[in-house]
Parts: structure tokens; C-alpha cells; sequence
């Protein structure tokens, strides 16, 4: 198994540490415009990278294609010490898993009828984007550790358009099932029309699925111990067990759960964790060196130096959407272009997007349109009121993060307008 | 296997490019004054992008032999590309100056290492830079056996500090780029440019004072200006936005539903898209449908003037294309993308534009900004910013937000001045997504009557 990069492991001989992984990525991307197929793309990539460390120095490498391996051990003997250098994991185990998919025949045949009856069956003419992903993750390291990992899953985002008046969805499954759902959803949410004036102020605001992910994103994020060392997070001097958000909230990092990775980039094999559980900070995101660092253990999240989320779950609620919206709140459907003024303080304003419904006792009574919510991500954690039942996984362009995600109830949000 | 003979595979349909696209890359890493890591990177492989009837198929590897036609009955959104005179030729940018890795580190940790020690009142928890060296070598060979070389060397130099002081704190990114060698960094004046904005953060975070909400005039920088035209201007100007062909991404556009010669802002606005800009980030002679670079004059004196056009976008527009398509790396699709996008600078000096004031904002530069998907409502919150009384800058101001529309701006704008200054910028569209480099600039502005608020109680 993996016998190339085990070549190339073999040839770099020298260093405390040595690791080769391999990323091939076979896709096949339908993206579409007003019901109409703008183009079909089938993207085939293969990324080899290599990390030498010897004391103090270390090499991170990365080549599409063809790796010069010559030029990893040039380059080596040029770069200085570092402050900080990654460490493997104490892993020896060969570990093979190969998930079995209707999904290969969709990227090798171009079997995407079903798709297209979805998307030509919108009711309202629906963009957007199905991808349907092959990969297959390998990783050999000098301590030992032989791993494989090939896997399926499909995304995707449906736009639908009434007008002026639009309704998005999205998905992120391990088959293509939920695109009926998600193209039933966007026309739903496209049918609610009628305007309704909002005014700056602080407003009750229930966030769907699609805006918990694209927080969620962010929030991965600031739970990355990378982020917390350099000081460019509002986790920043957060101790383990500070109640830091609502008890109703438990946020988790979920590589198994979502099916996404079962070992990291350092060897460590992934595991679900909260990151916070019923309001209490409990981990960040670490991989080896970062925890060495910070008195803390990897938790299998290893990007070299950089530790990331695999996929976040929200844990869901126990109460039904309509109760959410039974009151006197703003629902919203969708947002984009999240930016941060302040990464310390998590201060951040995002844009509002599609169906922007303000309910009045219960009722819809129009679209508020594009207005913002110009807030803090630690007072919004702090502020959540109460979380739905059902829960949907989601991923799309502006939420990139695999995230399983409730609805969820904000009190006293800051909503702006321009 | 060539590219040449890729195309033959492809010979069923009508319109091919095939393009072999490799960018390598070097990033440093310093932390707070001290080296962090070395990563060398390169992402070399093969695309093709074909179109027959109505039918646009892309496909990408690392391998060549990978890439093959593939046959399916769609509905189709594509229409057809307009009939442009391709050029083949060649475009490349030199590297005048080369340094060593260890010259590089050893300046960017003894600038480093200068900015921590500043005598200021503010701490400093966190300076970090990333110093990012490519190459970009693109080889286009088309159906009608036009080809296209391209070779770009870029240098990126992107510092993230935070700063904290009893009363406030903030973060920020400073951000240097431009196409050529070593010899850009020298002209970019690394430690004094960092030097003079932490001072002036530090004296924000120390002695600003809460702005008072209301309508002001606002003096916008060359930097607000540069951002202003990127998000209000060049995105909506993108002809595949207006046609819809990012509707579920990046959005639509106000342009839909409006003429060319339609009055959109004073007429102080003129504006700019021209790839041809010697050492911008965003350099090309020639485009990835092998279409002749020109500047494209976006809005002229306050009137729509024209589109960023590719091939597929004009067609529908029943157009040329003006050379806009560019592709990020080898597995993305040409899009219709901005270059170096500007403000025409005019003939007041600064000073005149402050003199025109009596109760204002000098904005220098900002923290968040972003706009709505039809890119008409935006805010921007200002991090250097100052009040303006009398003809005369002040004290400095506690982070002030204006908030306002994209007409509203464009109208108000009655005077500019005599600077040109340009500014690095990623610029993002399409999925999957393409991260392209771009210049975004303009003179210093002057708006009247912008709607100002106060950051956390707008």
C-alpha cells in the first residue's frame, strides 16, 4: 500500500522526521443558471507533499503532479531554524478504509440524469452547483504509519429565483438524496414575498442552517490554537471549563461524524470533540506542535503548524422551527461576505441574503432584503435562545466547512442597514 | 503528448483551448521577529475547455492523457462566443533583482523585529508576515492553432498585526504586491510604511475619540478608494454577473435591467480596468481566450461606458470581447475577472479636498469592509481615520463606520485628487473557487453628505 510514497520516503534518509502524503481528488461539478446547465467540469488532481524536519528546521513541500525531491533536500539545507516545527505522531499502524459509492460511476460515467430531472423540475429557475468528489487520502511518515483513506460525498446549493425575491439551500451528504430537499427549500423560501422596512437596531433573529455554517467556518477559525498562539482570536486567553456561550450550545468538531477525515495530517487518528459543550469552553483545535506549545494534547487536527476543523456539528435542539418563528423575529436564509474588523473581539458584520422574512406575532409579514448583521461572534455564542430539532448538513461556496447545523434563535442581534 | 495533440482529441467540437498552467510558489513565515517555516509549493497541470452547439465542457489533470471529451444531452445555457480575432504571442515580466532566501528572511526578521521594539503606548501581542514569491507560466494553444505564452513572477507581502491598549484593540493586515523580482520590495518601503501605521493605530487606540453619528462629508484615502472601486464598480461590472452566470455565488449586479450611457455617478467618476499596468499584480498582454489586452473604460465621467467582457459573455451582448478572461490555476475555468481596476485620479490636491470640509471624517484606512450580492449596499469601518473641523484635520476617531449605497457614493463624489496610488488585492469569484491577484487604487476622494455611525450601537 502507497508504495510510491514510500519510495520517496525511503530516498529522504537524514532526517528526525519525514512524512509523504498524497491527495488525488476526482470531481465532477455541474453547475447551472436559471435551470440551465452552464457547464459540466471534471477535474482530476493529485497533490504529493513532504515534511522533513531535522531539529529545529523543517520543509514543507507541495507539488501537483511530479515532486523534485532533490529540491526538498536543496532547499532544506538553506532555510533557518524555526520557532515552531511540526512534530509526527507515535504511530506505527497500517490502516486501509475504502468506502464503497454509487457515487463513482456519477464522476467516471457522467450518470447525472437525476440531477438534471432536479434541476430542470425547479419550479422557479434555480442556479447553482452539484459537485459529486472522489478522494483518496494516503499519508506515510518515517514513524512508521501507513494510512488510506478513500472516500465519496456530494455538495451542493440551489438558488432559486421569483423575481426580485430569491430562497437558497444547500447540502452535504455522503449521496445525492438531498438535492430534492434542497431544491423544494430554495423555492419555498423564493415564494415568500413583499417588502417590510427594517431600521438599525437590535431585533430577535432566527439563523438557518446555511448562516450557522457560514459562522460556523468562521468559528473554526478562531478555535484553531494556531490562531489563539498568534493572538488573532477572541479564544484568546479562554481557559478550559470559562462558560464562554449559551448552556443551550455545543459546538463539536466532527471528522467522523461527517465522514470527512480519519487521520490527520501528522499521523494522529481524528476523533469527534466538542470544542464548546452546554456553554463551556473545553478544547482548540491542536495539532502536535501547537499543543506541545500551549500544555495541551493534538486533537487529531493537524494541518502542519496550522490546525483546522475536519467539519463542525451544532447539536440540535428540541424545539420544532415553527416554534422559533412563532414569535416576533427575523429569519434568515442565507448570508455572505463575513468580515472581521476585529479578530480579537470577534467583531464582524455580514451581508443578509435571499429570503430575509420578518414574522410578526408568527406571521411572515415581507422580506427585510439585504440587511446586515454587524455584531460580535462571542455575543451571538451568548446570546443563542434556543436551537431547533431538525438539523441539516450543509456546505456551499460561502460556508466551505462541512457542517451539520440547526436553526437557531439569537436574542438582541445588531442589524444594520445602508 | 502536446497540447497540440489534446486538441485533435477534442476535434468534435468547435471552440478549444488547451492550456498547460503551472505556478510555483515559496512562502516564508516569520512570527513575531522569528522565522517559522519555509513552504515550497507547485501547481503544474492540463486543462481543457471545449464549447459545441450550446455544450461547455472542462476538464483538468496533472496528466494529459486524463484529459478526454465527454458526451452528454443537456439543456444548455451558453448561447454561443463572439467572432474575436485571436493573437498569438508571447508576454512575460522580468525579475531585475534576486535575493537569496536567507537575504529575504533576515530582512523581513529584522523589520519584524524593529516594529516590535517601537516605543509606543499600545502592547503589540502579534506581528506575523507572510512572504509569498510565484512564478506563473501559462502555454494556451487554441483550435485554430493560435497559442499563448504567458510568464508572470509575483512577489505578496501580506502583515497581520494585533494591537492592544487599555482603552481598545485592533487587528489588521497590511498588504504589498506587484509582478517582477526582489527589486518591488525595495521599492515598497516595508519598515517605514509598517512603522507609520502602527504609530497612527497606536495613537487611534490611545486618543480616538467616539465619532458622532449623522450625515458628514467624508474623505475617502487612496486605499478606500481602492477598495471602493474593486467591490462597487469592477465586480458589477463583470458581464457574465450581469448575465447571471455567478447568481448563486457572488450574486447579480445593479447593472441588471440598465443601459450603456445610463448617468451612474458624478463626473468625478471615471473608471479603469487595464491589465497592461507594468509590474501590477494584475499583468497580461494577452488573455486566456487569446484575446489582445487593452484598458477598458468602465464608467466615464459618471456614464456607463462598458463591460468586462470574455468571449461567451460578449456574445449575448452581441459584443466583442475586450480581453477580461483569466483562469487562477490549471484547474479552473477561464472567467470574465478584473486586473488593475482604478479611480481616475483629477486635478485637486489633498489639501483642497479637506479645505472643502467643515465637519468631517478623513477615512485612511479600514478594518471590515463588504457589500451586498447586487453590490449597492456597503459599509466600511475605518481603522486610521480623523475628524475633519474647519477645513482642518483633527483629532483621531475611534473606529467610524459609513454605511451607504452604491448610488448614493457614486453621485456624491464631487471632487478627487491629483494622486494615483495602487494597492494588492486577492480577488475572489466562481466555484470552485479562483483566488487572482489584482491591483485596486484611485486618488483620494471627497464624498458629501455620507451616512456615518458608531461601531457596536449603529
Amino acid at each position: 500500500m502507497n508504495e510510491e510514497l514510500l519510495k520517496i520516503l525511503e530516498s529522504l534518509k537524514g532526517y528526525d522526521e519525514v512524512a509523504v502524503g498524497k491527495l488525488k481528488i476526482r470531481r465532477l461539478l455541474i453547475k447551472f443558471v436559471n435551470s440551465e446547465v452552464v457547464e459540466v467540469q471534471r477535474l482530476i488532481n493529485e497533490n504529493i507533499g513532504i515534511i522533513v524536519r531535522k531539529g529545529n528546521k523543517y520543509l514543507a513541500t507541495e507539488a501537483s503532479g511530479d515532486i523534485d525531491v532533490e529540491r526538498v533536500k536543496n532547499l532544506f539545507n538553506v532555510v533557518a531554524e524555526s520557532s515552531i516545527v511540526p512534530y509526527l505522531s507515535d504511530n506505527d499502524r497500517e490502516y486501509k478504509r475504502v468506502v464503497e459509492s454509487p457515487l463513482k460511476d456519477v464522476i467516471e460515467k457522467g450518470e447525472i440524469e437525476s440531477v438534471l430531472k432536479e434541476i430542470y423540475g425547479s419550479e422557479y429557475p434555480a442556479s447553482g452547483i452539484i459537485n459529486v468528489v472522489e478522494t483518496t487520502q494516503s499519508l506515510v511518515t518515517s514513524k512508521g504509519f501507513n494510512g488510506y483513506f478513500l472516500n465519496y460525498y456530494a455538495d451542493g446549493y440551489v438558488r432559486a429565483f421569483n423575481g426580485e425575491y430569491s430562497g437558497q439551500w444547500a447540502f452535504y451528504s455522503n449521496d445525492l438524496s438531498p438535492l430534492k430537499e434542497a431544491v423544494k427549500q430554495a423555492n419555498i423560501l423564493a415564494s415568500i414575498d413583499g417588502k417590510v422596512k427594517v431600521d438599525d437596531g437590535k431585533y430577535d433573529v432566527v439563523l438557518s442552517p446555511l448562516v450557522v455554517g457560514n459562522l460556523m467556518s468562521d468559528f473554526s477559525y478562531f478555535a484553531s490554537a494556531f490562531n489563539v498562539f498568534t493572538a488573532s482570536s477572541f479564544l484568546y486567553n479562554v481557559k478550559p471549563g470559562d462558560k464562554i456561550a449559551s448552556e443551550k450550545l455545543t459546538i463539536s468538531d466532527a471528522p467522523k461524524k461527517l465522514r470527512t477525515r480519519d487521520f490527520d495530517d501528522e499521523a494522529t487518528f481524528t476523533y469527534d470533540k466538542n470544542i464548546i459543550e452546554n456553554g463551556v469552553f473545553k478544547t482548540l483545535l491542536y495539532n502536535n506542535e501547537l499543543a506541545m506549545m500551549m500544555n495541551a494534547k493534538t486533537t487529531g487536527n493537524a494541518g502542519i503548524i496550522y490546525p483546522i476543523s475536519f467539519g463542525i456539528e451544532v447539536k440540535s435542539g428540541d424545539v420544532s422551527v415553527e416554534s422559533l418563528l412563532s414569535g416576533n423575529v427575523i429569519f434568515v436564509n442565507n448570508n455572505w461576505y463575513t468580515r472581521y474588523q476585529n479578530y480579537l473581539e470577534g467583531a464582524f458584520s455580514t451581508v443578509c441574503r435571499d429570503a430575509v422574512i420578518v414574522y410578526k406575532d408568527g406571521k411572515p409579514i415581507g422580506n427585510a432584503g439585504r440587511i446586515r448583521i454587524s455584531d460580535y461572534l462571542p455575543r451571538l455564542l451568548k446570546n443563542v435562545e434556543e436551537l431547533s430539532k431538525e438539523s441539516y448538513a450543509v456546505r456551499w461556496w460561502d460556508a466551505p466547512l462541512p457542517t451539520i447545523a440547526p436553526y437557531i434563535l439569537v436574542k438582541g442581534v445588531n442589524i444594520t442597514r445602508a | 503528448m502536446e497540447l497540440e495533440d489534446v486538441v485533435k482529441r477534442f476535434s468534435e467540437y468547435k471552440y478549444i483551448e488547451a492550456r498547460r498552467h503551472k505556478i510555483s510558489l515559496t512562502n516564508l513565515y516569520i512570527i513575531n521577529g522569528s522565522p517559522a517555516g519555509v513552504e515550497d509549493s507547485s501547481y503544474s497541470g492540463y486543462s481543457v475547455r471545449a464549447f459545441k452547439d450550446s455544450a461547455m465542457y472542462f476538464t483538468s489533470s496533472t496528466r494529459l492523457e486524463d484529459l478526454t471529451p465527454l458526451s452528454l444531452t443537456l439543456k444548455e445555457w451558453e448561447k454561443g462566443y463572439s467572432a474575436d480575432q485571436r493573437s498569438s504571442g508571447s508576454y512575460t515580466v522580468e525579475e531585475k533583482a534576486k535575493a537569496s532566501l536567507e537575504e529575504k528572511q533576515k530582512l523581513l526578521i529584522d523589520i519584524s523585529k524593529n516594529l516590535l521594539q517601537l516605543k509606543i503606548n499600545s502592547k503589540i501581542p502579534s506581528l506575523n508576515i507572510i512572504y509569498s514569491e510565484s512564478i506563473e507560466e501559462k502555454e494556451i494553444v487554441f483550435e485554430d492553432g493560435t497559442k499563448v505564452y504567458g510568464r508572470v513572477p509575483r512577489i505578496h507581502i501580506s502583515v497581520s498585526v494585533t494591537m492592544k491598549s487599555d482603552k481598545a484593540s485592533a487587528t489588521f493586515y497590511e498588504e504589498f504586491g506587484g509582478s517582477g523580482g526582489f527589486e518591488l520590495v525595495k521599492t515598497w518601503d516595508l519598515e517605514k510604511t509598517l512603522e507609520e501605521k502602527i504609530k497612527s493605530v497606536d495613537e487611534v487606540l490611545n486618543k480616538g475619540k467616539s465619532v458622532t453619528p449623522g450625515k458628514k462629508d467624508v474623505v475617502l484615502s487612496n486605499m478606500l478608494s481602492g477598495i471602493m472601486v474593486h467591490e462597487s464598480v469592477g465586480h458589477p461590472f463583470e458581464a457574465d454577473r450581469v448575465l447571471g452566470r455567478e447568481s448563486a455565488q457572488a450574486g447579480l449586479s445593479y447593472l441588471v435591467g440598465r443601459n450603456f450611457g445610463e448617468r451612474i455617478g458624478s463626473n468625478a467618476v471615471t473608471v479603469v480596468d487595464d491589465p497592461t499596468l507594468p509590474n501590477s499584480s494584475g499583468f497580461y498582454l494577452i488573455d486566456d481566450e487569446g484575446i489582445k489586452a487593452r484598458a477598458k473604460y468602465l464608467i466615464k465621467e459618471g456614464v456607463i461606458n462598458e463591460l468586462l467582457q470574455d468571449r461567451f459573455s460578449a456574445y449575448k451582448f452581441g459584443l466583442n470581447s475586450n480581453g477580461s478572461a483569466r483562469a487562477s490555476r490549471f484547474d479552473r475555468e477561464p472567467l470574465v475577472r478584473m486586473s488593475n481596476t482604478f479611480f481616475m485620479p483629477g486635478n485637486y490636491t489633498f489639501d483642497e479636498l479637506v479645505e472643502g470640509v467643515k465637519d468631517g471624517i478623513y477615512m485612511k484606512s479600514y478594518m471590515e469592509w463588504n457589500i451586498d450580492d447586487l453590490r449597492i449596499g456597503q459599509r466600511y469601518v475605518g481603522l486610521e481615520a480623523y475628524e475633519i473641523k474647519n477645513g482642518e484635520i483633527g483629532d483621531p476617531l475611534l473606529f467610524p463606520v459609513i454605511e451607504g449605497t452604491t448610488f448614493d457614493f457614486l453621485s456624491s463624489i464631487d471632487a478627487v485628487d491629483n494622486t494615483l496610488k495602487f494597492y494588492y488585492g486577492t480577488c475572489g469569484k466562481g466555484d470552485p473557487d479562483q483566488g487572482i491577484p489584482v491591483w485596486m487604487g484611485g486618488p483620494n476622494m471627497r464624498i458629501r453628505n455620507v451616512s456615518v455611525k458608531v461601531r457596536g450601537s449603529e
